[in-house]
Order: C-alpha cells, then structure tokens, then sequence
C-alpha cells in the first residue's frame, strides 16, 4: 500500500487516535526538560547576562515557524496535484501554528533586543524579516475564511501558498538589501551564534525538537478538529435533504 | 460530428449530480435538454461548454469552438450595444456585427448603452453574441428568457439558419420547441440519486 | 487581446475609475505625508522618494478589484474562459490595461512633482525610470491578487491585505533606486532587481491568476 492510504480521513482519524497521547507526552517531557536545563540550569553567560536565555523559546519558535510554512506549501502542492482533502486540512491546520510561531518569534526577539540593546524594536532583517512573514500567515488565514465553498478555498489558498512562498523568498533578500544599504553591516543582528556558549547547545536542540514535536500534536489536533468540521457537514447536508 | 459526451459525470459545487450521460451532437441537430428546475441543465451545458470539470467520463469537442450563452447576457453597462459587439467581435476575430445587428433587428438601439435597454432588448444583444462568434456550436440556457412573442419567432428563425448551416444547437429551455426532429433528453434520468458516497468525510466516523 | 486592452480602458475612463482616480489618489497621498509629519524641508527631502513610490503603490490598490470582478458579475468571465484566446493572454490584457490608467499615468507625473521637491536631474530621471519598469509589477501582481478574490463579497478590503506583502520586493528595490540616486550612489542592483522583479511578475502572474480563475469559476 502507498503513502496514500493516509489521505483517507478514517485512517487519519485512527491513526491520529492512536498516536497522539504518545506524541503529546513526548512533546511536554521535552519541552519540560529542555526549558528547565535552558532557563535554570546554565550558566549565565558573562556579557549578557541571563536574558540571553530567551534563545531557547527564540530559535525553536523561528525554526518552526519558517518551517511551518514549508509544511503548508507541500500540503498545497499534494493537494494540487492529488487532490487528498487531508492534505488541505494540514495545510489550513498548520497555519495559525506558524503565526502563532512567528510572533512568539517576533516578541522573543524584541525582548531579547531590549535587553542587550536598549531598544525594543529596530528594523533589523531578521525581525523584519519575520513581521513579514507574519503578514503572509495572516494573509492566507484570511483568504481561507473568506470563500465559502471549501475546496475552493482550498484550491486558492494553495495557489496563495505556492506563489507567496517566492515572494517570501524575495522579500527575505529584499529586506537584506533594504538594511545592509543604509548601515555598514547589521548593527542589530540577532543571528550572532558564535556568543553562544556552548553549554547551551544541548539545551537549545532539545528545546528545537521540543517544539517540532509541539507542532506536530498541534497539527494532528488540529487537522483532527478540521476533518470533524467536514464530517458534521457533511451530517448536515444529509439531514438537510432528507 | 461536432461534440460528443460518453459515461459524463456532471459535478456540481464539488458534489456528483448528473451520471452516465451520453449524447451526440452532429451538424444540423438540435438536442433539448427537458427537466425542472435545479435537474442540472445548466450544470450539463456548462460541462460540455468546457467551463465546468467533470470526474467521470468523455467529452469529445472536434470543433473547438462553442459559443455558451448562460442567464447572463455578458454585457456592460456603461458601453452601447456597438461598443459591448464591438469587443466581442474583436475577441472571436470576426466580422459579423452588421450581420448580427440586422439579423436580431437591433439597428435602431446600436448606440444606446445597455443600461438604457429593456430586458427583452438587453436578451437580443446578448443572443447577438452567438453570431458574432462564428461558432458552429451553441449551447443554449434559456434564450428565450424575456423575448416577447415577435423576438422569440425571430431567434428561431436565426436557430433554423445557423442549424442549415451545419451549425448545432443543445438548448435548455421551458419554452415549447418549434422544430422537428429534436432529440430530448430527459435529465431525471441522469440524476445522481444518493451522492453522499462521494463525499470522502460522510459516513467516516 | 487589444480588444479587452482598450474595452477595460474605456470601462475604467467611462467609470470615473481611470486616470483621475488614480492620479488624485497619489496627489492626496503625497500631500498628507508632510501633513502628518511636519513640514521641515530636510525630513520631508528625504523620504520624499520613498513617499512618491509609497502613493504610487497605494493608487494601485484602489481599482484593483474592478479587473476581474465585472466581467464575473455579468457573465463575461466564462464566456472569455472558453474564447478563442487563453485565459493568460486574457489576464495579461487586463493587467496591462489597469496599469495604463494607474502605474503610468503616476509614472508621467511624479518627475513633475519630484521636481516641486528640488531633486537634480539625475535623481529625477531615475524616478520616471524605476516608476516606469516597476508599477507594472504592481499591476500584474495585483491582477494576480484580484483573481483570488472574485466574487467575495467583502473582497474589496480583502485584497489590499491579501496582496500588500507581495509588493515589498518591489516597493524596496523601486524606492531604493531613487534614494540611492538621490544621494548619488550607484543605482545599478536595484534598478536590475526592480526590473527583473517585473519581467518575473508579468511573465509568471498571467499563468497564476489563469489558474485561480479557473478553481473560481468551477
């Protein structure tokens, strides 16, 4: 049997049933552990202090949300090209996970901006980087919620993912070009890994898997209450023509 | 032969409502669709017009060229019934207006904008479309809708010329037809009876 | 295809839509941006390039909506999918024709009111230029926008927020080119980035909207 046996909504259902108190566990016994080791159990690093510790829920939060972006244009294509209506439900499910993402993101990097330079915001790339991608989330959620019919909204908002994603891609260079042209060099820049003592590495990944894992249930949850929207419609219409 | 449909399955709004229809259209033929309301006329003409997709089946169009004229006359307002011809002509390359506007009788209305026009008026611009396109193939969704006696003689004698011809014509339409040898099909027995099967999330509890 | 070039111009002219519209708009825009600010002539200097490519933007926006809209309304659309010419020839037409009575018509006189703002020749030049080669990717960008939402009800304010994050490479890049020629840095990156943005954008958008008009349509 393929893959595609997945992209029947019973057998997801089943499946999710059956993975997802595992899953959720190892998400919380990750998260816990990493965060305590992150937040506690380190060493305050001599420059900056304890705030630094704000990579742990930065860097996981940036991650998934790019990455979560990525997942959805998969989805769209597989739903373009296959038509699995599972494929578009994880698509719509993991959307509000990936702005949520990006503001987490978004306000980690403020915090931590304040921090080590006095200054919440600062039109840096990567913070403006990310407000963009914020508007990107909101403009799909939005698009998703205007059209009635759900495969068509599920076909536009593919071709909003597809096409969005380069313009995504572009406005990250843009936006490169945009601050490297007016400073020497990125004043602000919070890509810096090289202060990061290395006592923090182990932490750090195990919070990154940490939050992958997150995603992960919170995508299954999700996409599980989506395909129970589609099944009490689809109840409804029934009943309404009977 | 000029559109065939073999085994079609007609969707509607993503759900299955028409199955197994078959029908072959040739030169000089008239086929009239027959149901009530909501039976899926319009679902099946737009189909074969290549404007919907269909799940299952054949739709075989030699010609090419269809010309559909829906409920809509696909007008502008603003524009004169020259100007509204004027683009079409330019969109289907022909030049077919004066013969259009003498055929349907319009020469007296050809610079007033369409929002001056009555409904039968603005309806006999809309059916101008038809010629202009060149098309040998009309599908038709309720021409007649708003013509009074004279206008409704007047298109079936514009039908009888475009089917001598060689043109063809699948009408859907309340009205009685005045032609011989029409072949009717009856959409109630193309209608999917119990279509929640279809529905990947029904019945997956 | 020149067909629907000049039938949407007509449209847009007869509508009260056209040129007028989008050339107040950007009059209005360029006018309460030192109103908001202050009106201190070295502030206002130095953003005036960012300010002329900012209103040309949001005049874009404006009669965005209308490029697909009326001919789903009364029927046109289906009719034009199943023509003679392609629906990406068709989409093409369109975006061209709004561009004609909004990015160009801005583009003719922002070196006029560029001008009123004391810019050297060079910088001027540059404005009329990067304006020239980088509305049109407003346009077709924006035609690509507008086929998502055809036929929504409260479409009209759903595209500007659909659509405004896909006109970013093109606003930095554009706007970039006149500041850098203002103070007289080398231009070449950006304008080769908003002109390669552009010849992308109406290439590919075309072929995109084609296909978000065929799902609505179904």
């Amino acid at each position: 049997m393929s893959i595609w046996k997945y992209s029947n909504p019973a057998f997801f259902m089943s499946l999710s049933q059956r993975i997802l108190p595992g899953i959720t566990i190892f998400t919380l016994i990750l998260l816990l552990v990493g965060l305590y080791w992150g937040f506690f159990l380190t060493p305050n690093d001599y420059q900056q202090g304890s705030s630094v510790k704000i990579i742990f829920l930065h860097v996981p939060a940036a991650l998934v949300a790019i990455n979560t972006w990525f997942v959805m244009l998969i989805s769209s294509l597989i739903w373009l090209v296959r038509r699995h209506h599972i494929s578009a439900l994880i698509a719509k499910a993991a959307a509000p996970i990936g702005l949520i993402m990006t503001l987490i993101a978004i306000i980690t990097g403020m915090i931590w901006g304040q921090q080590m330079w006095g200054t919440y915001w600062a039109w840096d790339p990567r913070l403006t980087s990310f407000l963009i991608l914020f508007l990107f989330y909101v403009g799909y959620q939005t698009l998703w919620g205007a059209i009635e019919n759900p495969d068509t909204a599920a076909d536009l908002t593919s071709i909003l993912c597809l096409v969005g994603t380069v313009f995504a891609i572009l406005s990250r260079y843009a936006v490169n070009f945009w601050s490297q042209g007016l400073h020497q060099g990125a004043s602000l820049s919070l890509d810096k890994e090289e202060h990061i003592h290395d006592a923090f590495s182990n932490p750090l990944y195990i919070c990154i898997i940490g939050f992958i894992s997150l995603f992960l249930t919170l995508v299954i949850l999700r996409t599980r209450t989506e395909i129970i929207k589609r099944q009490i419609n689809a109840i409804e219409r029934r009943r309404g023509n009977s | 032969m000029l559109l065939s449909a073999e085994n079609l399955t007609c969707v509607r709004n993503n759900r299955e409502i028409l199955s197994d229809i078959s029908i072959k259209l040739n030169s000089n033929q008239i086929i009239s669709l027959y149901g009530p309301n909501g039976s899926g006329k319009t679902t099946l003409l737009k189909t074969l017009a290549n404007i919907l997709p269909y799940t299952k089946g054949a739709v075989l169009n030699p010609e090419r060229e269809i010309c559909f004229l829906g409920h809509s006359n696909c007008l502008k307002a603003d524009l004169t019934v020259f100007e509204n011809l004027l683009f079409w002509n330019g969109i289907y390359q022909g030049n077919q207006i004066e013969i259009a506007v003498s055929l349907l009788e319009l020469k007296e209305i050809v610079d007033i904008p369409i929002i001056q026009l009555s409904a039968g008026q603005k309806r006999k611009v809309g059916l101008a479309r038809l010629l202009i396109s060149k098309s040998k193939l009309w599908l038709l969704d309720e021409p007649y809708a708003s013509l009074d006696q004279h206008n409704f003689e007047l298109f079936n004698k514009i039908m009888k010329t475009h089917l001598l011809e060689n043109g063809g014509i699948i009408i859907a339409t309340h009205s009685p037809i005045e032609f011989e040898n029409v072949e009717v099909l009856n959409m109630s027995n193309f209608k999917v009876l119990n279509n929640y099967e279809n529905d990947p999330f029904a019945g997956s509890f | 295809m020149i067909s629907i070039l000049k039938r949407d111009v007509l449209l847009s002219i007869r509508s009260g839509t056209g040129f007028g519209l989008s050339l107040s708009f950007f009059l209005l825009i360029i006018i309460f941006i030192p109103l908001a600010i202050g009106p201190e002539n070295t502030k206002i200097q130095s953003i005036a390039p960012g300010v002329l490519w900012l209103g040309a933007l949001l005049s874009c926006l404006l009669s965005l909506d209308r490029i697909f809209q009326l001919d789903f309304e009364d029927g046109s659309l289906e009719a034009l999918l199943i023509a003679p010419i392609p629906l990406e020839g068709i989409v093409f037409a369109k975006a061209l024709a709004h561009w004609l009575t909004t990015g160009l018509a801005i583009t003719i006189i922002a070196p006029f009111i560029g001008f009123l703002y004391n810019f050297n020749q060079y910088t001027l030049f540059w404005i009329f230029i990067s304006l020239l080669v980088g509305t049109p990717s407003l346009s077709f960008i924006g035609a690509f926008g507008a086929s998502l939402t055809i036929g929504l009800k409260r479409g009209g304010l759903l595209l500007p927020v659909l659509i405004m994050p896909f006109f970013i490479p093109t606003l930095i890049f554009g706007s970039q080119t006149v500041l850098q020629a203002a103070s007289g840095m080398q231009i070449t990156t950006s304008f080769l980035f908003t002109a390669g943005i552009s010849a992308f954008v109406i290439t590919l958008m075309p072929f995109a909207a084609a296909t978000a008009i065929k799902m609505t349509l179904k």
